[in-house]
């Protein structure tokens, strides 16, 4: 892709003068149409302006990040899955002081944002008590 | 296609060559040119011989030139010929 001379090899075709700049993107075939109109479009492409969404999703993240990553580098990945979680573990992490009222969903929910342990699944946390 | 992406992409209404219908249509799509958010225009077309070559479309290459006196967003897309 990109702008070719026009007698380069024969190869492309003799445009108008005026479109001789870097606006012309040349294709051979339907993929390449594909990809050059995604990267033209995808600058155009639809966003959402909120403003509360944006400041909530970046506190929440910051917060998180700061919150547990001490915490978190004294823990490996494998003293963090479920089978293996004490209650020594939960308040090093600060679960056990969260207005949340299952605490392994929020060490789970929370190391997974951190990425520093694997994400959290539905076997994770423990429903039983809420049945 | 291109069309239905670019919609599910930008969520702007697209408007392509056969959507345009009824009198006056050179003014509709001198209309819809000059106040399009971006313009996306194939400068070539098959050759009426033979359809493995290409040659410019003066049609639309006078269409660019509408996007160019509107300072609209282009991509202009010939054809390689091979």
């Amino acid at each position: 892709m990109g702008f070719a001379p026009a007698d380069d090899n024969d190869k492309h075709l003799r445009l108008p003068f005026m479109y001789h700049d870097f606006q012309v993107r040349w294709y051979s075939d339907n993929v390449q149409v594909l990809g050059i109109v995604h990267r033209l479009a995808v600058s155009y492409r639809r966003s959402i302006f909120n403003h509360e969404i944006t400041m909530q999703a970046s506190v929440r993240y910051w917060t998180i990040v700061n919150m547990e990553r001490p915490a978190l580098l004294a823990c490996g990945p494998a003293l963090c899955s479920a089978s293996t979680r004490s209650v020594t573990h939960e308040l090093r992490i600060g679960a056990g002081r969260s207005i949340l009222t299952n605490p392994a969903y929020l060490a789970a929910s929370r190391a997974a944002v951190t990425g520093w342990v694997k994400a959290p699944t539905m076997g994770d946390f423990a429903f039983d008590h809420l049945a | 296609m291109l069309k239905a992406y670019l919609e599910d992409l930008t969520a702007m209404r697209c408007w392509a060559a056969h959507d345009f219908d009824g009198a006056g249509i050179r003014g509709q799509i001198l209309a819809s040119i000059s106040t399009a958010r971006l313009a996306l225009t194939n400068l070539t077309v098959p050759a009426p011989s033979d359809s493995t070559t290409f040659v410019v479309n003066v049609n639309t290459c006078i269409e660019t030139g509408i996007s160019l006196g509107a300072a609209r967003a282009l991509g202009l897309d010939p054809r390689q010929s091979t």
